[in-house]
């Protein structure tokens, strides 16, 4: 996991905001306000849910564990959480 | 046997389970079955089933030994199940359920909580609202509906022995009642050409449901004595290769998406499909540029088919070469010229051994009334054949959606889209987007309320239908005769999204 040390749970979340906005070509607005509402809740179907974590992957230099809780991935918060704990 | 009707797809079945007694069927990445295994357990559960007061039924299966079991074992017990779609929203499992006069379904319990579906922990919750779920023994959880006054009264023929969903345009999914013979000729037909053997282990990533598994990774499989590969973890590259290798694969199965994810471990990709003799990929159209890079980074072809709900899987590629390829022996494909359409175009006709025996009452619409006197089914995919024989696809008569492989029927988003009071009239089409394909809205209303609109979609679309983007016009442009002028409305959608994001189309 090498994500920049520098870098704290806002920028984090900011950029998954902007990752996820890209992935599903406006399909999901979402700022960072909506960081704890159910990515579900705002359109997420799981199509998107593996392009937005194979984008993660890729650009965070990550790898997901397969093993993880299917809430890991519940909002933008608990994603940024996660990455930050991995650092 | 437990029940006096025996199944014409469970005696083949039956048949290959004794002659490859010892080899392995099936495995899901936790369990493991040899064909003995595989009849025991469909004899087993059947007889657990044929007690079940019920004589039709809606399967909800997970990518696991549990759900293809359960699923042999209701065709044993003859329970008629239907085949549905993890996609599905709660509501759309009602609407399936009243429509087709369905009380009890059963879901796989780890369907509940498959990450790699939409991520609804609430499903159950919801269900309970409407019914009960009654305890019965192994994986499958068993739903009773307790409203049984809104069932319709359908009648189901009495060859069927499963019933599969395409797209409709009824406001529900299109159930089509399948024959065991037609299921079988579909499996020996696919098998043949893909020279199945015994030794072949067949990775399969779609769900059960869906006619690239059901064409590909199953019957097939069985009817040659090899091994099924089901995969439960969740979809990520990593993952996906890991047991691609693990398990020695050599047929891997995946829709197009997929190849565009797993391009992303380009530098192992080589190493890891060196056991893969065969690649299929299909229900969507796969860009040259995914084929091209993954032949470049893995060394395979990826081969395809073109297959149609109603007729099976019709020709089969293994990427060698042209469009879709031949047809699969016992198959028929012919191209009729349509000159109802305006310029006329080439559509074409298919007959095969496994089509469909009828779809259950589709307000009027029937297979039968797309047949011609000599047996052919004409589909509404455009294209032509070349002169060695093989199939090329160059499109589509109708408006259908292809989002990942899922069909979606673009009369279905309009038809919620217009129960809005805000909403006069809309129109939904597909436009290429940078990453996928893209679902557009153009919205005639006298209001501009995207967000609410959106939010109003999430609560009333599964989430794959939802659209992209939504164009709002306070007037849709229409000609003399009435009908939207949709070239407008597509000039207004380039010049909407150029200035919101830049999408190009």
């Amino acid at each position: 996991m090498n994500i920049a040390v520098c870098r704290d749970i806002e920028q984090i979340e900011e950029e998954l905001c902007e990752i996820l906005k890209n992935v599903s070509e406006g399909k999901i607005s979402i700022t960072v306000e909506d960081k704890n509402k159910a990515l579900p809740d705002l359109g997420m179907d799981s199509v998107t849910l593996l392009s937005f974590l194979v984008v993660i992957e890729d650009s965070m230099g990550v790898e997901w564990s397969t093993d993880l809780p299917p809430t890991t991935f519940n909002t933008i918060s608990s994603i940024a959480s996660y990455l930050v704990g991995e650092k | 046997m437990v029940n006096e009707k025996s199944s014409v797809l469970i005696v083949e079945l039956f048949k290959a389970c004794e002659k490859y007694t010892d080899n392995v069927a099936l495995m899901d990445g936790f369990s493991s079955f040899t064909y003995r295994d595989l009849k025991f357990s469909i004899n087993e559960v059947g007889r657990m089933y044929s007690e079940l007061p019920m004589n039709r039924c809606l399967i909800m299966p997970g990518s696991t030994v549990d759900s293809l079991i359960s699923f042999y074992a209701l065709i044993q017990a003859n329970k008629i199940p239907f085949l549905g779609d993890p996609s599905w929203q709660v509501d759309d499992i009602i609407v399936v359920m009243q429509a087709y006069g369905i009380s009890d379904a059963f879901f796989d319990a780890k369907w509940f909580d498959d990450p790699s579906r939409d991520l609804n922990i609430s499903y159950r919750e919801n269900l309970c609202a409407l019914g009960e779920f009654r305890t019965l023994p192994g994986e499958m959880e068993w739903f009773h509906l307790a409203n049984h006054s809104s069932l319709a009264e359908v009648n189901i023929d009495s060859k069927t022995e499963f019933v599969r969903f395409s797209s409709g345009s009824t406001g529900h999914p299109r159930a089509l009642q399948f024959s065991g013979s037609a299921a079988v000729a579909a499996a020996q037909g696919w098998s043949a050409s893909a020279c199945y053997t015994e030794s072949e282990i067949v990775f399969c990533l779609a769900t059960l449901n869906n006619g690239l598994a059901f064409n590909t990774s199953i019957l097939p499989v069985f009817l040659s004595g090899g091994a099924t590969r089901l995969y439960r973890a969740p979809l990520l590259p990593s993952a996906i290769l890991t047991e691609v290798k693990r398990c020695g694969a050599t047929v891997f199965v995946g829709f197009p998406f997929i190849f565009k994810l797993l391009l992303s471990k380009k530098a192992i990709l080589k190493e890891v499909f060196q056991s893969v003799r065969l690649v299929v990929s299909s229900a969507a159209p796969l860009e040259e540029k995914i084929n091209e890079d993954w032949r470049e980074a893995s060394g395979k072809y990826i081969g395809h088919y073109y297959g149609i709900a109603e007729a099976g899987p019709v020709t089969f590629n293994d990427g060698s070469s042209r469009g879709s390829g031949f047809a699969i022996k016992g198959n028929f494909i012919k191209i009729t010229r349509d000159y109802t359409q305006d310029p006329p175009v080439d559509r074409i006709s298919v007959k095969t051994p496994s089509m469909a025996i009828e779809y259950i009452s589709d307000g009027g619409k029937t297979i039968s009334s797309s047949m011609d006197d000599k047996g052919y089914y004409q589909t509404q995919d455009l294209g032509r054949v070349e002169r060695d024989g093989s199939v090329v696809i160059t499109g589509r008569n109708d408006k259908v959606i292809n989002i990942a492989g899922v069909k979606i029927d673009p009369n279905d988003i309009e038809r919620v889209i217009n129960r809005n009071p805000l909403v006069k009239d809309s129109v939904v089409e597909s436009r290429k987007g940078n990453n996928c394909e893209l679902i557009v809205a153009f919205i005639e209303s006298d209001y501009e309320l995207e967000n609410d609109l959106r939010d109003y979609c999430i609560d009333n679309l599964p989430r794959i239908k939802i659209p992209h983007r939504f164009v709002f016009v306070k007037k849709f442009p229409k000609s003399s005769t009435g009908k939207v002028r949709l070239a407008n409305l597509r000039k207004l959608y380039k010049q909407n999204v150029n200035d919101e994001s830049g999408v190009t189309i």
